[in-house]
């Protein structure tokens, strides 16, 4: 395999937008577009309460309608990807709440829907082990890998995957597949989404950095 | 005691300009800071060094040796600028790590402790002090922290404890004991929707925060009850922004329109001007002064003040 770094070819956006909430995040990754909504630490409801960590919820929103299974299986990797990085011990008797809202849907939504979280969570300013980079792929009929599709590319994929790695590690923190693939080509695929991911991350600390750009040192 | 080193020393004209130079003490090299870097050659270019090369020198050393003196000075004051990195979630602060073997560290906000290392936990500007390691970042929820102010409302009464909304996950509580002069006998008047300015004496996580609004000798000072006025919420880089102390914000506003401020640190602010049209006018300003520069700031108050009378 190629050692140099994947670029993505869509490119990615990110506007702290909403105000009302802790924090949010409105997330481009070409035409795929996710809002996150972050609030917390809450108040939490008594049947919810743990004693050691916070409770953590994700909402997940459709574009229309109300949440299918197929959604409730989203909102469900998006929490526990989100769950490894949070550092929850931090907040015991508290609840975080995330909502996920689709905006646009053209491939990829789920790895922008975790890359969204993710930024959420660094805006909002709760402590984390490390933060979360998500890539999606494609295998095309011809057999060839594509790294971050549009939607005119992964019309004729044969199979689908969704990557998230940790920024510290660089492991592999979570990944869903669909289709029909061999052994080989999964891990290429992986060992293309892992350098993909770096551009994420580089991305996450540029976001940071012009949030800060104009601050002043806050001492004591 | 220390001497200095010049160099390299270059003659332009009838200037001097100097490149690069450092004073050393007996212990350490001790570089200039850039700002009087800039100062020490504004001063070359200017007429009174314009002389004979021993007089300049001897004017140099004179000078530069003032410079070490103020910057010495300015050193233990100034946050240390030389550290204003971005870290991200996981970041490993090898600076901090470095310093931990020698010295004791004193971890602030956002860092943690991980086997050996010195990890960040939050994304921002990593900000060093001494042996003070801290990390700024962006936050709208607030965590209480013992010993800060903060202004609350009061949400419920249940005995002998007012149940006070600060803004965390768990309301507050503040004792009725907790005011100036109160007995069992004399009860402060305190009712649901009140708003209150007191200070946090408990703050953990595993605790409910409380308040008093005594200080240690009993005394109220500014803290109690805040009648009228209007109370509005920010995020907590904005408050920490205001409440420092080269802030030009508070004085800018005060040239304007007299009034009374109530800073919480919980992202709430307290204003009380003489109208109510005033009073909104400030909290627009404050609000605006968010991502402002200090000229700004300063142009913004006197608009401000301007539509306001005109």
């Amino acid at each position: 395999m190629t050692k140099e770094v994947v670029i993505l070819t869509r490119p990615l956006n990110f506007v702290n937008y909403l105000s009302r909430p802790d924090s949010s995040a409105l997330l481009s990754q070409g035409e795929t577009v996710a809002l996150v909504a972050f609030f917390g630490p809450l108040e939490v409801k008594p049947q919810s309460l743990r004693i050691d960590r916070a409770c953590f919820e994700v909402n997940f929103r459709p574009k229309t309608g109300i949440q299918t299974v197929k959604d409730r299986f989203k909102e469900n990797s998006i929490k526990s990807i989100c769950e490894t990085a949070l550092l929850s011990a931090l907040y015991p008797r508290t609840s975080i709440k995330l909502t996920v809202l689709e905006l646009e849907n053209r491939g990829g939504f789920e790895a922008c829907a975790i890359n969204a979280s993710c930024m959420a969570l660094l805006v909002s300013g709760i402590s984390m082990k490390y933060t979360v980079a998500a890539v999606h792929c494609i295998v095309d009929k011809k057999g060839e890998i594509v790294v971050d599709p549009n939607h005119r590319q992964a019309k004729d994929a044969i199979a689908l995957f969704t990557f998230a790695f940790d920024s510290v590690d660089k492991n592999l923190v979570a990944c869903n597949t669909e289709g029909k693939f061999n052994m080989a080509q999964y891990n290429d695929c992986q060992i293309l989404a892992k350098s993909a991911s770096e551009k994420v991350f580089q991305f996450y600390k540029e976001e940071i950095r012009k949030i800060h750009e104009n601050d002043e040192i806050v001492g004591f | 005691m220390s001497s200095l080193a010049i160099e390299p020393l270059l003659w332009q004209g009838n200037v001097f300009f100097c490149i690069n130079f450092h004073i050393s003490t007996n212990s350490h090299v001790f570089e200039i800071p850039p700002k009087q870097k800039q100062l020490f050659v504004k001063r070359c270019q200017s007429t009174q060094f314009h002389s004979t090369p021993t007089v300049f020198l001897s004017r140099l050393r004179r000078f530069v040796f003032s410079l070490v003196c103020f910057s010495f000075l300015f050193q233990e004051m100034e946050v240390d600028s030389m550290t204003e990195t971005v870290v991200m979630p996981g970041d490993v602060i090898s600076e901090a790590v470095e310093l931990g073997k020698t010295k004791k560290l004193v971890l602030g906000p956002g860092l943690r402790r991980f086997n050996d290392l010195v990890v960040a936990s939050k994304a921002g500007i990593l900000r060093q002090k001494k042996n003070t390691f801290w990390i700024d970042y962006y936050q709208k929820r607030y965590t209480p922290v013992r010993g800060e102010t903060v202004v609350g409302v009061v949400s419920g009464k249940s005995g002998d404890i007012f149940r006070i909304d600060i803004g965390t996950h768990d309301p507050a509580n503040l004792s009725y004991l907790g005011f100036e002069g109160a007995t069992k006998k004399n009860r402060p008047d305190v009712n649901i929707g009140d708003i209150v300015f007191a200070k946090l004496v408990v703050a953990n996580k595993d605790l409910e925060p409380e308040l008093v609004c005594v200080d240690s000798l009993g005394k109220k000072g500014k803290l109690g009850i805040l009648t009228e006025g209007l109370v509005f919420s920010c995020s907590i880089n904005l408050v920490r922004k205001i409440s420092k102390e080269n802030c030009p914000l508070i004085s800018a506003m005060q040239n304007e329109i007299p009034f009374e401020i109530a800073i919480g640190m919980n992202g709430r602010l307290w204003i009380k001007a003489k109208t109510i049209r005033e009073t909104i006018a400030l909290g627009t300003a404050i609000l605006a002064s968010e991502k402002a520069s200090d000229e700004d700031i300063k142009k913004i108050c006197s608009t401000i003040g301007n539509k306001l009378f005109y």
